[in-house]
């Protein structure tokens, strides 16, 4: 018996309700299904969420096999269906989203700013190091990777592993809570004098 | 294997409930026909009751069943590709079978206008229906429409585009017959409009509400 008419054999008894053999049958095709995968996406990180993709329409379309046919191609259009709907969206998403490493301000308002804020924020370094300790870490880190590094958001997203659009809102966050803090500590300087 | 990939694997083994198989398409068209046409037909017949002699005079009309057989044609081997192309595993060339009945209806529509023209002039001929044909339109197609979505809610729908397409043939070929049967003018161009439009409002509006009606999100 070669592997496909194991397959099409361990469907059929999944589809009664057979747990192991059912679990056995994901398990043996897995490489196929991680093949049909990566051959369109190459991030291998982006590539097992595609395969758990696949895994989670296979579980789902496991009544649609029907035992008459070869369980190969049932699994292929799977496969490459989830894989090119995956990469659909990633295209719309990049057609929709533009890489800054800074938002542009359009209002005319002082407190939206981000030049002011930005001397306000890092003229002073030393009191700016103790401000990013009350930081949350993302946001923290964020600021170390953004602004006293000097890196990209693309550079800085591989060193983090945090995404582009998560690190920009800690960014933002992160400028905001140091822009109070800093207001903040200016008063009480003043006052003092 | 990363450690997710085998967590996703232990849940869905985990109390695996038996399924019911999925039938096969030329069962399931045969499920669809028996309850849509007679649906469509008697439907189409109430609406258009003023046109019910006609009925009777086109069935002594050798014509009239060669373009029954053509339309009959279509809807049978469209419905068979409708409901194929939405099982995994079959021919992905399903959607080929439709395209010759398909053809052959669509000249035999234009041939019906040439001749039409020549009977009444070209001043005369228009290509936009009265607006009564409207509501035959729709008491002949809904119901098929309706009933095709429904068959759908079981399968996969991978492709949704093909599916769409080949579904509004099906479902216009089907609702063709009432009108073909009943209706005095040909309205085919409304008639296919019209199932596109409650095709893809069927199936996006059972996208929307929940996977209930399609499992396109297999």
């Amino acid at each position: 018996m070669n592997k496909e008419e194991k397959w099409s054999e361990w469907m059929t008894l999944a589809q009664g309700g057979d747990e192991a053999v059912y679990q056995q049958l994901l398990i043996s095709v897995l490489p196929r299904v991680r093949a049909i995968v990566r051959r369109r996406v190459k991030d291998p990180d982006h590539a097992e969420d595609v395969v758990q993709e696949v895994l989670l329409s296979v579980h789902k379309s496991r009544h649609t096999y029907d035992p008459n046919l070869k369980f190969g191609p049932w699994l292929h259009i799977i496969a490459e269906r989830r894989t090119i709907d995956y990469l659909r969206k990633v295209y719309r998403l990049a057609e929709r989203e533009v890489l800054v490493d800074e938002y542009p301000e359009t209002f005319l308002a002082n407190g939206t700013n981000t030049v002011e804020d930005e001397i306000l924020v890092f003229e002073d370094l030393g009191r700016l190091k103790v401000a990013m300790e009350h930081l949350p870490l993302g946001q923290r880190e964020a600021v170390k990777l953004l602004k006293l590094n000097m890196l990209s958001l693309k550079e800085a997203s591989k060193v983090s592993g945090m995404t582009v659009a998560s690190l920009k809102i800690s960014m933002h966050r992160a400028l905001k809570a140091l822009r109070a803090e800093m207001t903040m500590h200016n008063k009480h300087e003043g006052d003092k004098i | 294997m990363t450690t997710t990939t085998d967590d996703l694997i232990s849940q869905l083994t985990r109390n695996l409930p038996p399924v019911t198989r999925l039938g096969h398409p030329l069962k399931r068209l045969l499920k669809w026909f028996m309850v849509a046409l007679p649906l469509s037909l008697l439907l189409g017949a109430l609406v258009d009751q003023q046109h019910l002699s006609m009925a009777r005079k086109s069935v002594q009309d050798l014509r009239f069943f060669v373009d029954f057989g053509i339309i009959f044609t279509t809807a049978l081997t469209a419905g068979y590709a409708t409901l194929s192309s939405a099982q995994p595993g079959r021919s992905q060339y399903i959607w080929l079978l439709p395209v010759l009945p398909f053809l052959i209806w669509l000249s035999l529509i234009g041939e019906s206008c040439i001749q039409l023209i020549d009977q009444i002039g070209s001043t005369q001929f228009s290509l936009i229906p009265h607006w009564s044909c409207y509501s035959s339109v729709i008491a002949t197609g809904f119901v098929p429409a309706l009933l095709m979505v429904v068959m759908l809610k079981r399968s996969a729908v991978l492709r949704l585009s093909h599916t769409i397409l080949l579904g509004t043939l099906a479902t216009s070929a089907l609702g063709a017959i009432g009108l073909h049967l009943y209706h005095p003018s040909d309205v085919t161009a409304v008639l296919l409009l019209w199932q596109f439009i409650t095709m893809v409002m069927l199936l996006g509006l059972a996208r929307l509400i929940s996977n209930y009606m399609s499992n396109r999100r297999v």
